[in-house]
């Protein structure tokens, strides 16, 4: 019988999905301890996260709905420090780090919030809202930003949020985000040792895995061995089983059939983190690969 | 079998591109698309990530070629596209 860990878990439905929903891993792999901390795709998002719950870091109720930080999460009492905290699980999912008004947001939730109502009231507004996101935020065009922005300010449908949501995105600004830095700063702040689970974005019909924007896999893959971290990659796993059995339609998340699958290797990866961490004698794991 | 290999592997610039327009018709359901080498996925409304992968399945069987993980949402435009595969033929 494997002792029970508690993990930080920070990223998106890959991972917290399959630890989440699936009955017993939590008796081995609490992953709730310190409240719920939605899903996260940047670096910047993960250590906003974690310096709110250390108390270094207020954010403003009406921001936190746009980042991972909800409205109900508290930060740790003082003094706690993550003390019965054994490991983090990082996801990094993002080659840009989101910001507004200097907080780490979350294109999910901006999409949610503040983009779709537009589309709600004019549907021909998805063509500018996807060309803002993919375009002026995820790959940095300044002047496809602007355009966009311009266009879709005057598309903002007058009622309450109105202003919340000219604001979200006339301000909203995206730079890239350093994996590597990022990776090292979450070990500072958390002093625990990490592990990183590799993002997939999709999969070719035959398991080949697809990153998108092209790269973001092969980057956070070569931020963990240049940190020497262990890092989780699920892609074996998923061609192992069969595109078709591990993956739903849109051959992106996990079927329920392939969680239990998904969710024990990503355990086990959590033991081997730790275990690595103790044989170390108090240091960080050393490198622990799954094979490509 | 022989004599089709020779013409893919024998196709220009232009080639590629004609078939590719047809590939991307019928992907984004769209009969009257009229890419350009500068055409992103910008431009397609239906040009997003899950039928961005519907078209790389669709180019890999029509032209006989495999693009590495890496190489599948490397193209930027039509262009880049144009290139790939046409790097992978030659």
């Amino acid at each position: 019988m494997s002792e029970k860990l508690t993990a930080l878990v920070m990223g998106g439905c890959l991972v917290r999905r399959p630890l989440r929903s699936v009955p017993n891993l939590q008796s081995r792999l609490v992953v709730d301890r310190y409240g719920i901390i939605k899903v996260v795709h940047s670096m910047a998002e993960m250590i906003q996260a974690v310096e709110f719950l250390k108390g270094r870091r207020e954010i403003p109720p009406e921001i936190r709905f746009l980042t991972s930080v909800s409205p109900f999460l508290k930060p740790l009492p003082e003094g706690d420090d993550f003390r019965d905290l054994d490991l983090v699980l990082a996801e990094p999912g993002s080659p840009v780090d989101i910001t507004f008004r200097g907080f780490a947001t979350n294109r999910g939730r901006i999409s949610d919030l503040v983009l779709k109502p537009i589309e709600d009231t004019v549907p021909e507004a998805r063509k500018l809202t996807l060309k803002w996101v993919r375009l002026g935020l995820m790959e940095m065009n300044e002047e496809a930003r602007q355009e966009t922005s311009a266009k879709l300010l005057e598309l903002v449908p007058d009622d309450g949020q109105a202003e919340f949501r000219r604001a979200v995105i006339a301000e909203t600004r995206a730079a890239p985000s350093d994996v590597v830095q990022g990776l090292k700063k979450l070990q500072e702040l958390t002093n625990r040792p990490i592990g990183v689970v590799v993002f997939v974005f999709r999969y070719m019909p035959d398991g080949r895995p697809v990153s998108w924007p092209a790269g973001s896999r092969e980057g956070a893959i070569a931020a963990a061995k240049a940190l020497d971290l262990p890092y989780f990659e699920p892609t074996a796993l998923v061609q192992q089983h069969g595109v078709q059995n591990a993956l739903e339609k849109d051959q992106r998340h996990y079927t329920e059939n392939f969680l239990p699958v998904i969710g024990e290797a990503i355990v086990e990866f959590a033991q081997q983190v730790h275990a690595r961490a103790k044989d170390a004698h108090g240091g960080f794991a050393g490198t622990q690969s799954s094979p490509e | 079998m022989g004599r089709l290999c020779y013409e893919i592997r024998t196709m220009t610039r232009e080639d590629i591109f004609q078939k590719l327009t047809v590939l991307m018709r019928t992907t984004f359901d769209d009969a009257a698309l009229a890419p350009t080498m500068r055409t992103t996925s910008d431009d397609v409304a239906e040009w997003d990530s899950a039928n961005h992968v519907l078209l790389m399945v669709a180019v890999e069987a029509e032209f006989g070629v495999r693009f590495e993980p890496e190489e599948i949402t490397a193209p930027q435009d039509v262009g880049e596209l144009v290139d790939l595969i046409a790097g992978k033929l030659g």
